[in-house]
Parts: structure tokens; C-alpha cells; sequence
């Protein structure tokens, strides 16, 4: 572990509002140097919004100011002055979940594009140089791999490395730059994390200051040495980690304590829709699951749980390795997405784009899922059109007809006019990743009260959110997934936000892996 | 909380922040949405008028006739190549489909005194036969539909070349065809009885069947489609198989037209025109879709100007400057719209 030589960072009295809303309130807190000091709050607790104020892409209210101590001297800015060239000059470096990495081109040159190209006569490459040059780099941050190797050869966890090394390549000191990280961990599969918070670790000894953004609490008790909790823009705490727990940060972040849930029997009443056997498909690996008439199930966990893939798996839309499936009684066959949708599931993906038809019209799109309806010799387009109308007005989607054009409507109509496709053909048997990601309060509470209305008669729904009070206020059962396994079950009483939360962090930790022999004999 | 759920009325519109939406009808739609769908079909309007006005023996029925008529195999051949466009994929090989056809259909009646019926059958299984290959190729070999229609192309214009030695091979017993497209029934050039049928029902096909639909939803989102279970590579197969029978037919019409079968027509002089009918097609009627009503039009748009201009003294060399112009002002003129429609 380093040996902290006083701060290299002090931010004093940041605040912001948009609005009414007041994102950060007079946040002040100081980071060690050579420290990894995490940021951890819920969402809207302002930590986003401080990580933009430092990048000097979002303007903080007057009065604040970031002191940075370079080589023992203290430089003050005032807040209002950073713009993105100020924070470079400052030393600040970022580097954000969706790592601009190029796969296709070598690690040279990857690192090349975040700095500058070896020019010859006529602006040609050096090639010889710079490739000297990334392996010179690579040597300073331990990296064992040739620089000729394209980025795409390499496992995710060392993209994002390079990542931090393409923002770092040019100090001549670590104790020039603070790094900042935002939820780096986010998209990577769990064997690699371990690898990257070792790989920061040692960035950290060497006396690099990195400020780490994460929501993965486990992960902050492995490797972080501070602390600084935020909650509704106010400054909760910084501290050390010392030998914190995840249910102690968890306690801290949502401000309550965490009750301590079990798991209890399933209600069994009424009949079984869906029955899933054995599941292997994707990141699943061996999942039952039973889902009576009635009955919304949320599944939740970190990315990389599988719990997408639970979905697309009963769906058809991942090829099943192993298990069956069946609706009502029947078995439904793998990999086929009609037969699942002959037997009333329906699927919405995560990703909205992903069913949307951009050009076509609104009625198009709601008549999309099952356009055979409207056939009786020819289309019958005024049923369609009068249903795209009905569907307009049942989900309050903000268009001038329902021949308008989907992409001419906002994000979050869009998002409604989908939704509310899959949910009217009344569903067996439901199946919804992030079912309000984007849309607005209002039309949440309708797309909620739709869902429970899809699912009164004989359907169930199964419904993946990262959002936990919407698990609250929609589930019947919660599964808590992790290493593609489900872990624990809550029922009834016992979903709440704490007992969601600190489950996913006890689950996500259990199904930890081992670091992959595939990753340290590439990067060695 | 109160969920609407626990409301007993029916759930208001728009109960959250939105406000509620009107439908409008037809009459209301805005203007510029108008505009779009009826820009072209007004043009042509326009353009016919200023050239009756001006150039004298345009607006004289026979000339009228005579341009609709001869338009018959190019409309057929524009439809073929327009088919794998509405599922997003190009087929650069049907004016190749067209010529074997063509060459197939007068060296069976020639060679192998096949009656005309059998002529023209063999010649579309032939051409259906290369269609499938180009989808086969595409949809479930996952090749560049440029490249491998691009590529069967050129293949047929070598076979073509050295079967028939470059030269024309005249139609022999082909009478009843060439009478099925030239002159006029009741003042309706015979043309029209070849491309309307195929028009109507290609139409019928895209608009008014859920499998036409299917093919549109491909268009806009292939990955959409997959996840409704619709067949995709089937269907994508099915419109390069339906691209080389209209193509086959086409190059039928060709013979029908020309008494002969010619195998330059393999080396597509006819492509350019059809893929540029296909595109300035899609900006009237269904303004960013393919469609056939646009695409029948824009054959005989282009066809109306070059006839005008050359009536105003203009050399026949304008005919595929024209012809390059409206393809590349198409694409331009229908992707700016779809850009602006999405910027809302």
C-alpha cells in the first residue's frame, strides 16, 4: 500500500443546480496523493456532475475552488474557471466507462491517436520510432505486450488499461496527473475486474492519485484507500475505508440502515405460465426459475449477471445450450423466436434501437409485432391506423398521427410507442429489459400500470431493472443474479431498495472468479 | 403511492407531464409532409405542360403513346432491381438477368423449336435460378450484396459474350410476342398491358400483404425484425429471387420489343436508369420508402424530360447525364429529407 504524501487534491465548496434542482451543495473534500480514493453516491447524488465540473464541461456556481498540489506547490483555481483545456493543464486525465478505444488498429497506435504521430519527410509515420515509442510506454506501466498487436487481440480489462495509459503516456511524473475514473468496471466481466483494480493498484504505489467513480461497493472494499460518499448533492462523508463492509458503505450511501433479508417459500396458488429448467444460454448457466399466473418477477444484478441474457434465452433470441423451457405446459423450442411468440412471449430489449422502425410510421411500428391481423386480403390500414391512434392516446405518446414517422418522436415517445406494442397484444408471459429507461415520471407510472394490467389477466411478466425502486413498486419477487446463477429470492414484504442492494453486493461477491489463464499469459 | 392502476376510470390520456395528442387526419398533416409526397408527381405534372407548351410535337397523342409504350421492359427492369432495395440490399446483376434472358428465350425457340410458352418459361427459371444464387449468397452466406451481384454480373456478360460471339441472335417464330407490345389497343399503347399487371401486383405484394410489410420492417431494422421472429433471410433470399424473375421478364420484354436478343443488354446500360427510377421513386408517394407507384412514375419522369429535351434539340448523349443526374439528385434530395424529418 502507498505512503500518502499529503493531498494532491482539494476541491472546496463546489455547488450546482439546474434549475430548481440542486445537484451538488457545497461539496468540499480533499485526495490524498498517490491514493485511490473512490466516489460513491446513488444516482442523483451528484458525482456525475462533479466529475464534469473538474473536466470543465459543466459550469460550477461561483465560490467553489480545486487546489492541486503539483511537485509541493499549491495552485488554486476558482471553479468557474475550468474549462476542459484548464483541467488538462491542471493534470486532470478521465477515463469514462465507454473507452474510445480503436480494436481495429494496433496498440501503437492507439496510444499515438491520444498523442501525436512521429512525422518524417512528406508527414509520413515513423513507424520504427513509434513503435519504440508505445513500447517505451508500455514499459512504464508494467505492460508486457507488443505494441504491434491489435487492440482487439487483447481481453476488455486491458483495452480499458490502455485506456488509462493512452490518457497517462505523456507525464513525465505520476504525481503530475490525477486520474479520473468513471465506473471503469462497469462493462467488464467479473475475472477481469480483479485484474484491473490490481493494475491500478499499482499505478497507485508508483504515486499516481486516481479518483474512482464506482456503484460496485465490493470492489471499492478490495481497492480503494478513501472514501468520499455523496447523497442528494450534500457531502456525506471522506474517510479511509479502514475495514468498512459493503453493507457499511451501502448503509451510508442510501442513508438508512440495511435490514437484514432471507429468502422464503414461493406463492403457489395460482398456475404456472413459465417454467425454466436448467437454463444455460449466454451469460446463464443453469437457471429455474417459475413464474405463476399474475405474477411480475424482477430480476436484478451487475452487468455481466446474465440477467439479459435470462431473457433473451427464454425468448429464443440467444441460442440455449442447455434446459427447457415451456409456457403454459408446452415446451418451447430453442433458439426459435416464433414458437415463443406463437405461444404469446414477448420480448423487449434493453436497447430500444434494437426494435424500432426508424422510417416507418407509428402504426406501423404498433402493428409491427403481429401485422397479420390487419390482413383480410389486403391491409386493412384504417384498423391499423386507428390502432396506432388508440395506442398514441392510451400511452400519452407525444405525436401529431400515427403517421408520423418514428424517429420524428422524442427518445421517451419512442420508447412508449414500443412498449406499448409489446404490451397490448396481451402477453403470455412478458419479458422486459429496463422498461422505463428514459422516460419521464409521468409515463412511467403509466408504462408501470400497463405492465400490471398486461399481466391481471393470465400472463406474468418478467422485468430486468438497474433502477431498484422500480423493482420496488413493480415486483411480486425479486432474483438477485450473479455469475449467471440466481443467488437469493425476496418475496413480498422483504423487497426493499436496502435489502435489493445489499444483496446484489453479496451475491456479486460470492460468484467472484478467478482471474482467467487466457489474461495473464496474453499480458503476462 | 397511487398507481393508476387502483384509479377506476380508464387511464386519462397523457396522465403524466405530456399533454394529450390529437390525431390529425389527412388535411392536416403538415404541409412540408405534403409537399414531400407529392413533390415529384406535381413536377412531372409541370414539366409536361411547360414542354407541351413549348416544344412543338410533344403533346401529340402518338408521341405520348409512343413514349408510355416503349417504356414497358425498363419499368419491369426498375421494379426487379427496386425488390431487394426495400429489404436494404442491392441487386446489380438484374439488367444481366434481363440480357440471358433474353438469350435464353430466342435460342430455345430458335435452336430447340420449343413453343413461345416454354421459351419464355425456361427463360425465367434460368433467371430465377441466378436470383436464388444471388440470395443464397447473400442471406445465408452473409456476402456483400454488392460484390456478389456485382460479381454474377460480369460472369453473365462473359457468358453471354461468348456464346453468342457479341453479335445480335435475331428472333425466329417470335411473331405473337412482338405483336404483344407494339402498336395500340383502343388508344392504349400495348406497353402498358406488360408493366401494369407487374406493377399492380409487385404493389399489391409490398403494400397491401403482411409479407410485403415483413420485407419494409427488414428495410428499416434487420436486427427488429429478427427479434419478432420474422424469417429474414428468408424473405431476403425471396427478393433476389423475385428481382431475377422480373428481370428475366424484362429482358423477355426486350426481345418482345426488339425482335432479337442482344447481348449487350448484359453489360446493363439499362442498370443505371432502373436503380435511378428505384430511388427518386422513393422520395413521392411513401417519401423515404421504396415503392412501386414512385418508382413507375420516376421511369416515366425521366423518360417525359429526355423526350421534351430532345424535341427542344437536345443530342441523344443528354439521355444518361440525365439519367446519372436523377440518381444522384434522388439519393441527395430523399436523404436530406429523411435527415430533416428525424432532426424534429
Amino acid at each position: 500500500m502507498s505512503q500518502p504524501r499529503g493531498e494532491a487534491l482539494e476541491i472546496v465548496g463546489a455547488s450546482k443546480h439546474y434549475g430548481p434542482t440542486r445537484a451538488l451543495r457545497d461539496v468540499s473534500f480533499p485526495v490524498r496523493h498517490g491514493s485511490i480514493h473512490a466516489l460513491l453516491g446513488g444516482n442523483g447524488s451528484g458525482k456525475s456532475t462533479l466529475i464534469k465540473i473538474l473536466a470543465g464541461v459543466v459550469r460550477a456556481e461561483p465560490g467553489g475552488l480545486v487546489a492541486r498540489t503539483i511537485a509541493g506547490r499549491r495552485i488554486e483555481t476558482a471553479l468557474t474557471d475550468l474549462t476542459p483545456s484548464a483541467s488538462r493543464d491542471l493534470g486532470f486525465r478521465f477515463v469514462h466507462q465507454d473507452v474510445p478505444i480503436f480494436p481495429g488498429l494496433s496498440i501503437t497506435e492507439n496510444l499515438a491517436l491520444g498523442s501525436k504521430f512521429e512525422r518524417g519527410a512528406l508527414g509520413r509515420i515513423r513507424w520504427r520510432r513509434q513503435h519504440a515509442r508505445a513500447r517505451r510506454v508500455l514499459r512504464q506501466f508494467g505492460i508486457d505486450v507488443s505494441p504491434r498487436e491489435p487492440v482487439f487481440r487483447l481481453p476488455p480489462a486491458a483495452r480499458t488499461l490502455l485506456a488509462i495509459v493512452r490518457a497517462l503516456q505523456d507525464q513525465a511524473d505520476p504525481s503530475e496527473s490525477v486520474l479520473v475514473l468513471d465506473e471503469p468496471t462497469a462493462t467488464l466481466p467479473r475475472g477481469d475486474v480483479a485484474w484491473l483494480l490490481s493494475s491500478l493498484r499499482g499505478l497507485a504505489d508508483q504515486g499516481q492519485t486516481i479518483l474512482w467513480v464506482s456503484h460496485r461497493l465490493d470492489e471499492v472494499c478490495q481497492a480503494a484507500d478513501d472514501i468520499t460518499v455523496l447523497r442528494d448533492g450534500a457531502h456525506v462523508g471522506t474517510m479511509p475505508l479502514g475495514n468498512a463492509a459493503t453493507a457499511d458503505l451501502a448503509e451510508l450511501i442510501v442513508g438508512r440502515p440495511v435490514p437484514r433479508v432471507g429468502s422464503s417459500g414461493v406463492q403457489e396458488q395460482a398456475p404456472v405460465v413459465l417454467e425454466v429448467r436448467g437454463l444455460a444460454a449466454g451469460a446463464i448457466d443453469g437457471v429455474d426459475l417459475t413464474v405463476n399466473q399474475g405474477e411480475i418477477v424482477g430480476l436484478v444484478g451487475i452487468t455481466g449477471s446474465g440477467r439479459s441474457s435470462l431473457l433473451r434465452g427464454i425468448y429464443g433470441a440467444l441460442p440455449r445450450r442447455a434446459g427447457t423451457v415451456l409456457v403454459e405446459g408446452t415446451e418451447l423450442r430453442a433458439g426459435h423466436i416464433p414458437t415463443a411468440r406463437s405461444r404469446g412471449v414477448r420480448f423487449l430489449p434493453e436497447e430500444r434501437r434494437l426494435i424500432g422502425f426508424a422510417g416507418m410510421s407509428v402504426a406501423m411500428n404498433a402493428s409491427a409485432p403481429d401485422v397479420g391481423r390487419y390482413w383480410r386480403g389486403y391491409l386493412d390500414r384504417r384498423a391499423e391506423r386507428r390502432a396506432g391512434q388508440d395506442l398514441i392516446r392510451q400511452f400519452g405518446v407525444r405525436a401529431p398521427s400515427a403517421d408520423a414517422a418514428l424517429n420524428s418522436l422524442s427518445g421517451g415517445n419512442q420508447q412508449k410507442v414500443l412498449v406499448g406494442a409489446a404490451i397490448r397484444s396481451e402477453p403470455s408471459v412478458l419479458l422486459i429489459d429496463e422498461p422505463t429507461q428514459g422516460v419521464d415520471v409521468g409515463a412511467r407510472a403509466d408504462i408501470h400500470a400497463h405492465i400490471k394490467r398486461a399481466v391481471g389477466g393470465r400472463g406474468c411478466a418478467v422485468v430486468v431493472s438497474s433502477d431498484l425502486e422500480e423493482v420496488v413498486d413493480l415486483c411480486d419477487r425479486v432474483l438477485i443474479l450473479a455469475g449467471g446463477r440466481i443467488v437469493t429470492q425476496l418475496v413480498g414484504e422483504e423487497i426493499t431498495e436496502l435489502a435489493i442492494a445489499s444483496q446484489m453486493e453479496q451475491g456479486s461477491r460470492s460468484a467472484l472468479p478467478d482471474l482467467p489463464d487466457a489474461l495473464e499469459m496474453r499480458m503476462g | 403511492m397511487e398507481s393508476a392502476v387502483d384509479r377506476q376510470e380508464p387511464l386519462a390520456p397523457g396522465s403524466g407531464s405530456t399533454p394529450p395528442a390529437q390525431p390529425r387526419r389527412l388535411w392536416q398533416m403538415p404541409w412540408a409532409q405534403a409537399a414531400e409526397k407529392w413533390a415529384l408527381p406535381a413536377l412531372f405534372v409541370v414539366m409536361v405542360l411547360i414542354f407541351a407548351g413549348t416544344a412543338s410535337g410533344f403533346w401529340t397523342g402518338e408521341n405520348i403513346r409512343v413514349v408510355i409504350g416503349t417504356q414497358a421492359p425498363l419499368v419491369i427492369l426498375s421494379v426487379a432491381a427496386m425488390m431487394p432495395l426495400v429489404v436494404g440490399q442491392f441487386d446489380l446483376s438484374v439488367a444481366a438477368i434481363a440480357g440471358i434472358a433474353g438469350i435464353a428465350l430466342v435460342t430455345a425457340i430458335s435452336r430447340f423449336h420449343t413453343s413461345l410458352g416454354v421459351g419464355i418459361l425456361i427463360a425465367l427459371v434460368i433467371s430465377a435460378l441466378i436470383g436464388l444464387f444471388n440470395g443464397v449468397m447473400v442471406s445465408f452466406v452473409n456476402l456483400n450484396a454488392f460484390i456478389v451481384t456485382l460479381g454474377v454480373s460480369t460472369v453473365l456478360q462473359g457468358v453471354a459474350q461468348g456464346y453468342t460471339g457479341g453479335s445480335v441472335l435475331a428472333g425466329v417464330n417470335i411473331n405473337a410476342l412482338e405483336t404483344s407490345l407494339s402498336g395500340n389497343v383502343d388508344g392504349i399503347p400495348k406497353g402498358v398491358f406488360w408493366f401494369a399487371p407487374v406493377a399492380i401486383v409487385m404493389w399489391y405484394v409490398i403494400e397491401q400483404t403482411p409479407f410485403g410489410r415483413h420485407l419494409r420492417s427488414i428495410g428499416s431494422n434487420a436486427g427488429a425484425a429478427r427479434l419478432l421472429g420474422i424469417p429474414t433471410r428468408g424473405l431476403t433470399l425471396s427478393t433476389f429471387v423475385m428481382s431475377g424473375v422480373l428481370g428475366g421478364l424484362a429482358g423477355v420484354a426486350l426481345v418482345a420489343q426488339s425482335g432479337s436478343a442482344d447481348p449487350s443488354v448484359t453489360l446493363g446500360t439499362d442498370l443505371l436508369p432502373a436503380l435511378a427510377a428505384a430511388f427518386l421513386g422513393a422520395s413521392a408517394f411513401f417519401p423515404g420508402l421504396f415503392n412501386v407507384p414512385g418508382t413507375v412514375l420516376a421511369i416515366f419522369f425521366v423518360a417525359f424530360l429526355v423526350d421534351g429535351l430532345q424535341y427542344l434539340g437536345a443530342q441523344p448523349w443528354t439521355s444518361p447525364v440525365i439519367d446519372g443526374a436523377v440518381l444522384v439528385g434522388a439519393v441527395t434530395v430523399s436523404s436530406l429529407l429523411r435527415r430533416d424529418r428525424a432532426r424534429q
